[in-house]
């Protein structure tokens, strides 16, 4: 299995209990729906898993790797494993495309000789090979989320992690993203994506996590 | 290690041009930390400077002993001698009323005067040029000149140097003295040099944000600002060289003039090569830290569990 959630409560320091004891397996190469209302605990959840927040209660296992006691100076190791898309795409706008996708590359001391063509890789799979010279700021909000989407996953990360990736766009462009997530997983890359909307779980037929005042309230095999 | 050659590089090159994105500011800081460099670094060039002076003196350092007014030319010859045995002494020049005469008209000015005295009132003068061993203690050359002056033949047994060893021993405590003030300048660099630092990372929160989210290494965000740093505090040393290098210049020809109308061969001397170096090079070495540890305060908050990321 790739993530691994035993009795996880999560408790911020002004008190609120985001997660309240949760507990499940995602496998390797598996995609999965995180769903439920805002303030359900769904960003929490990712936070926990990308390790921007620490488990109050409980263990998260993620890659085999227990990240309670995973050494501070390992972390930024722990993250180059992971692929992150976000709701506001978080690109840098004083960067090109180009330069926005290469930046985890540049971050994890990629060779600069082969660098040009992973980048190229990446923005030809998300359809943008013809804007690497184009600012961020010049592109559509569904471009600028394949932009992160590319920049997601141009280290080959085992594992794609996206927290609500379309909730600024159309049902049109939302589609075209999570056919892209969908594509990534065909090819191997454990996928969680956390979204409150249900009709792409419909569309793609993949198992769904719902939280609930962070509780898991149902974990349920596709909707079909 | 090729590639950590160009990733270096690259970052060098980046944090200059921020440096020359920002013209004004940088040239704000780095002026503050010339300023603050120059000082210390010129009062330590002007030290040297008066060292080299009292040096040449010191080279020179002889006891005048003045003879009795009875002796006559065969005694004071006998005397200079005899006095030549002593391990203590070097050498001795023998200055005759006629020579003592000679010179004091043609350096006083007063050769009128002089010339309508009837007789020499001047004695005879052994110059007496202390072996290497007692010019260097001033106790051992405090005790040569007592027992010189207790001679019957000696009537005045003279060292001209005192104000000389009172002014080592000042210059001493003044090195001290800029010891301390470099030491609080350096501090005020290092302050400087920490807040456009913290500026610079507050400006660029966002990026440091998305460079942890993506796996950056605390090594990876800190790398441009310790460049920045270090290239604030070495663009501030050279400057502080330049302005210390001009003001030398600026009173260089006054002072030979002032020191050849004392009969001294001296010209200044701003600082040597490798005082130079040695202060760029701090403003360099400050900064980098400055930058070290201003970011190092700030990576804290990037931590998981902060809530900056």
């Amino acid at each position: 299995m790739l993530i691994e959630f035993s009795n996880v409560t999560k408790r911020y320091p002004e008190g609120h209990e985001a997660l309240r004891d949760v507990s499940f397996v995602i496998e390797k190469g598996e995609m999965v729906f995180l769903t439920g209302h805002s303030g359900a605990g769904k960003s929490t959840l990712l936070h926990l898993v990308t390790l921007i927040e620490y488990a109050t209660r409980g263990q998260v296992i993620v890659n085999g790797q227990n990240l309670g006691r995973l050494k501070r100076r390992k972390i930024p190791y722990f993250r180059r494993q992971i692929g992150m898309v976000f709701q506001d795409h978080k690109l840098l706008h004083n960067l090109s495309v180009f330069d926005n996708v290469a930046l985890p590359l540049v971050v994890s001391g990629f060779h600069p000789r082969d660098l040009r063509r992973r980048v190229h890789a990446a923005l030809d799979k998300v359809g943008l090979l013809n804007r690497d010279r184009a600012k961020p700021i010049t592109l559509s909000g569904g471009e600028q989320q394949r932009v992160g989407i590319a920049r997601a996953v141009v280290n080959r990360p085992s594992l794609l992690v996206a927290d609500e990736p379309t909730g600024n766009l159309d049902a049109e462009l939302s589609d075209e993203i999570f056919d892209l997530f969908h594509d990534f997983n065909y090819h191997g890359v454990t996928v969680v994506v956390a979204t409150h909307d249900l009709r792409h779980i419909e569309r793609l037929g993949k198992r769904s996590l719902t939280l609930s005042e962070g509780r898991m309230l149902k974990q349920a095999d596709s909707a079909a | 290690m090729l590639a950590w050659f160009i990733r270096h590089l690259q970052t060098m090159v980046g944090a200059l041009g921020d440096l020359s994105r920002n013209p004004f500011s940088s040239t704000l800081s780095i002026s503050v930390i010339a300023i603050a460099l120059a000082l210390p670094g010129g009062m330590f060039a002007a030290l040297e400077n008066i060292n080299k002076f009292t040096a040449e003196f010191e080279h020179g350092a002889n006891i005048s002993l003045f003879l009795a007014p009875e002796i006559n030319i065969k005694q004071a010859q006998q005397l200079k001698l005899s006095l030549e045995e002593y391990v203590a002494i070097k050498h001795i020049d023998l200055i005759t009323p006629d020579q003592a005469m000679a010179e004091f008209k043609s350096r006083s000015g007063l050769a009128d005067a002089l010339d309508s005295l009837t007789s020499n009132p001047l004695p005879f003068v052994l110059l007496v040029y202390p072996g290497d061993e007692f010019a260097r203690s001033p106790t051992k050359l405090a005790s040569l000149i007592d027992e010189l002056g207790k001679l019957k033949q000696v009537e005045l047994s003279q060292f001209d140097l005192e104000w000389i060893k009172r002014l080592t021993a000042l210059l001493e405590l003044l090195t001290r003295a800029i010891w301390v003030i470099a030491f609080i300048l350096g501090l005020g660099v290092f302050l400087v040099i920490g807040n456009t630092i913290r500026l610079a990372i507050t400006n660029r929160q966002e990026e440091i944000r998305i460079i942890k989210l993506i796996g950056g290494t605390d090594a990876f965000v800190r790398r441009p600002f310790l460049y920045s740093g270090m290239f604030q505090g070495l663009f501030g040393g050279l400057f502080a060289l330049l302005v210390i290098f001009l003001l030398f210049s600026f009173i260089s020809t006054p002072t030979k003039a002032l020191s050849s109308m004392y009969g001294i061969a001296f010209s200044l001397e701003p600082l040597h090569l490798l005082p130079s170096i040695l202060l760029v090079s701090s403003g360099a070495v400050i900064g980098w830290l400055s930058a070290r540890v201003t970011v190092g305060v700030y990576l804290r908050q990037f931590e998981p569990g902060k809530g900056q990321i």
